[in-house]
């Protein structure tokens, strides 16, 4: 079930709204909630619903076992069986195809064809975000910085529920578990006004901005990218950039949103991060649950920047590698994730040789230009898409060009507007909503204006990851 | 490290805002809903208290067709270029009924979803009237926006159909309905006592009443609006450079399944008129034009359609007067051009 849809937004969400503040006792509240949660995921495909409910349910045991055990080696064990059987989910369903394609690749390559046989498998929607917040939960509990779920309810509702099961934020136990265990029994007026106007500012970013960049330049540009020239090219990258930061942040503020209306309050994932003035501020302001659940659960342990430059590097790499890997099973990503993470590392030596540039409108320029270059490989679909992109915008290929008729009628003033609002307008964190008669009445506007759109939902891009 | 905000600081406004923001919201959505419903300009829930003004073409033809009686054996397809071809007129020279199903923006993957909608409603098609003009041929591939938006058509064109409550949603409060209702709820209110610039009939043709009537009084100027329209019109062309080769692979699939099934189809090039033909010469129009004019030869030769030339017919645009602009041609013309496909000079005779 899309956010962005009728059966959401009219339907599932205020009878679910009414059950969560209506019905008695905690413990029916949660499990309502969790069921409407279950519900919501089927909606998609209901085949999907008992591996989640699988995953969760060994989640929850292993979470119990490693809190009660004392015995080190079988803790350690069990955290890595459990490890395996997340990752193990993951890989089958993501990656299996991946890999094994590679692998027929090379044997080709090689001259000893292996034909290995393809699983085709669907991949379940928000797989990557709901496995990251349950290994989350069994890490914290096996370091003793996280008691188990009280009940198998709570970690139910966690794992499930739905303003984030989807496209996140990916949302960690420790901060959800005195909330889970302390429900508010009514609503709070205040929190709905902040929920209200985070979902209708997100549902807005999502269908007002991002879906009519995809109509209006980057679909119609980028079916031609073969015959792209430079301008152009960065005209469709550009545009890219921009939808992609209004469908995911836009997704985000509706979870936010949601969190609220259900009395929840989940954690801020951008911070306006094109306005960042190096790559290490655009990952600490971009997608910020990811960044810091990949420092928290892949790079400190690695050794972070503890043991020397190098090895800060290779970590660097290292992570970044699996970061873009999370977000897709192609080599697209991969590169993607390497070459942030080649531009971190080297930010990490710039500044270690005090080469950072100072901070400003340059900085922060060059900053959104190399971003973009990494959104080319995020958004091809071969390498060889990719590779021509890049070529075509750096000069060193030369594109066709005469593409400029497929842009929409509105594909220039959406583009001013929109980079109007990543450069200069406060994000929906910082901006103090005002609480008029007459802002409401603008917000229950904007809000139809969303409506209106839904006809032809279109998913969000994380949605695929 | 997470960020979790600060919860709000309560107002003694939230209340006001809350009940403010969703009684709004309500009446929005219900007058929103009430007005389509009333208005139902797509002919969905059969209320229709006021004449819809054109804007989802597809979906409103789709509904005068459901209702035409006798069931019609002939259908004129193509795009905007195509639309003032008057079904009388077919009925008049081949004694069957006819209905000019030709829609805005039409690519050819919208030829391909009407005939298996067309197929889908069991008509009893013998023939197919087709406009196929380059534009329908222009790249990227795919259905168009249009297509793919149309509550009818979509479905035949690959979009999955929506589930019953999208359905509805989209019905009462999609855009393409709401816009629509507005427009001719507008028309209709504003323009009550006006004659409307463009109706529908019920057998699919349009006509221009406002322009109609001021070609009787002779104040409509049809060579300034001629000249004024062909430098947008040759824009369009400049960034189209070839024939899109998924767009001919539809075309070839939509004529092939049309003989399968027995029907006939006559492809023809929309006329012009004679001052854009001038000015189009040696430019990516007249290119494509002519490659346009190659692939239906091609078909005609492979025994997939019957092409009739308009292009070798000038007579038929000889009324510089009967266009709307450079490209769009008045009753006039869509009538010559119907009788020289049966050779039948004055067969029409309708009006």
């Amino acid at each position: 079930m899309l956010f962005n849809s009728y059966v959401f937004c009219l339907l599932f969400l205020p009878l679910a709204l009414a059950a969560w503040w209506w019905l008695p006792g905690t413990r029916l509240r949660l499990g309502t909630l969790t069921l409407a949660s279950y519900l919501f995921y089927g909606w998609w495909d209901w085949r999907f619903v008992p591996l989640m409910l699988l995953s969760t349910s060994a989640d929850y045991v292993a979470g119990g076992y490693l809190a009660r055990s004392g015995d080190g080696a079988r803790r350690r064990a069990c955290l890595v069986v459990l490890l395996a059987f997340n990752l193990g989910i993951l890989g089958v369903f993501k990656y299996f195809d991946f890999f094994t394609g590679t692998l027929n690749g090379l044997g080709a390559l090689l001259g000893a064809p292996m034909d290995l046989p393809l699983l085709h498998l669907v991949l379940p929607v928000g797989i990557s975000f709901y496995t990251f917040n349950s290994i989350s939960y069994t890490i914290d509990i096996y370091r003793g910085r996280l008691a188990p779920a009280r009940g198998f309810l709570e970690f139910a509702a966690f794992v499930a529920m739905f303003p984030h099961l989807i496209a996140g934020p990916i949302v960690r136990y420790a901060d959800m578990a005195p909330q889970l265990e302390a429900v508010p029994p009514r609503p709070e007026r205040a929190a709905w006004v902040m929920g209200l106007w985070f979902l209708v500012l997100g549902l807005a970013k999502k269908v007002l901005l991002a879906d009519a960049l995809a109509d209006q330049v980057v679909t119609p540009l980028w079916h031609q990218w073969a015959s792209l020239d430079g301008g152009e090219a960065w005209l469709a990258t550009l545009g890219y950039t921009l939808q992609i930061y209004f469908d995911f942040s836009g997704y985000s503020d509706m979870a936010v949103g949601l969190a609220f209306l259900l009395g929840f309050r989940f954690p801020q994932n951008f911070n306006s991060p094109y306005r960042a003035t190096n790559i290490a501020e655009f990952w600490r302001r971009w997608h910020m649950s990811l960044s810091f659940w990949l420092r928290d659960y892949l790079y400190i342990p690695l050794g972070g920047s503890e043991r020397g430059a190098g090895r800060a590097a290779r970590n660097l790499l290292l992570v970044m590698f699996l970061g873009g890997l999370w977000h897709g099973a192609a080599w697209t990503f991969v590169l993607w994730g390497l070459y942030h993470g080649l531009l971190l590392a080297g930010h990490a030596w710039c500044r270690r040789h005090a080469l950072v540039p100072r901070a400003g409108p340059l900085a922060a320029l060059l900053t959104f230009v190399l971003v973009m270059l990494g959104w080319v490989l995020f958004r091809s679909s071969s390498l060889a898409e990719a590779t021509h992109l890049l070529g075509v915008m750096t000069g060193l290929v030369s594109g066709a060009g005469g593409n400029g008729g497929l842009l929409g009628a509105l594909a220039y003033p959406l583009l001013v507007v929109a980079l109007g609002i990543v450069w200069f307008s406060p994000n929906s964190w910082e901006l103090r909503f005002p609480r008029t008669r007459f802002a409401a009445v603008g917000l229950a506007l904007l809000a139809l204006a969303c409506v209106l759109r839904f006809a032809a939902p279109s998913p969000f891009l994380y949605f695929q990851f | 490290m997470t960020h979790p905000h600060a919860p709000p600081e309560p107002s003694p406004q939230d209340g006001a805002f809350l009940r403010c923001f969703f009684l709004t919201l309500l009446l929005l959505l219900c007058g929103t809903a009430l007005t389509t419903w009333l208005a139902d300009p797509l002919g969905v829930f059969g209320t229709r208290l006021i004449p819809p003004v054109l804007t989802a073409d597809r979906d409103q033809k789709a509904a005068l067709l459901q209702l035409r009686t006798p069931r019609p054996t002939q259908l004129i397809l193509g795009s905007s270029r195509t639309k003032t071809i008057d079904p009388r007129c077919l009925s008049a020279l081949t004694g069957e009924p006819a209905f000019n199903f030709a829609v805005n923006g039409a690519s050819t993957d919208d030829l391909l979803a009407i005939l298996h909608y067309l197929r889908a409603l069991d008509l009893p098609l013998r023939a197919l009237v087709v406009g196929v003009d380059p534009e329908m041929l222009q790249g990227p591939g795919g259905p168009l926006p249009g297509l793919t938006a149309s509550r009818v058509l979509g479905p035949f064109a690959g979009a999955s159909p929506p589930d019953p409550i999208t359905s509805l949603g989209a019905d009462l409060l999609g855009w393409q309905s709401v816009s629509a209702s507005v427009r001719s709820v507008w028309s209709h209110v504003a323009h009550a006592a006006s004659v409307p610039p463009t109706v529908l009939e019920a057998d699919g043709r349009q006509r221009y009443p406002r322009i109609e009537a001021a070609l009787q009084t002779g104040t409509f100027s049809s060579a300034e609006q001629v000249t004024s329209s062909i430098p947008g019109i040759l824009r369009r062309y400049e960034s189209f450079d070839q024939l899109d080769p998924d767009r001919i692979q539809v075309l070839q699939e939509f004529a092939r399944e049309a003989r399968q099934a027995g029907i006939s189809i006559i492809a023809f090039i929309p006329p012009v008129h004679p001052a854009f033909e001038r000015a189009a010469r040696g430019t990516a129009w007249r290119v494509r034009t002519e490659e346009t004019v190659l692939l239906l030869r091609r078909l005609e030769g492979e025994g997939l359609l019957r092409y009739f030339d308009s292009q070798a017919r000038p007579g038929l645009g000889a009324d510089s007067t009967a266009f709307v602009d450079a490209i769009h041609f008045l009753a006039p013309v869509a009538d010559r051009l119907t009788e020289s496909f049966f050779n039948r000079p004055g067969g029409c005779a309708i009006q």
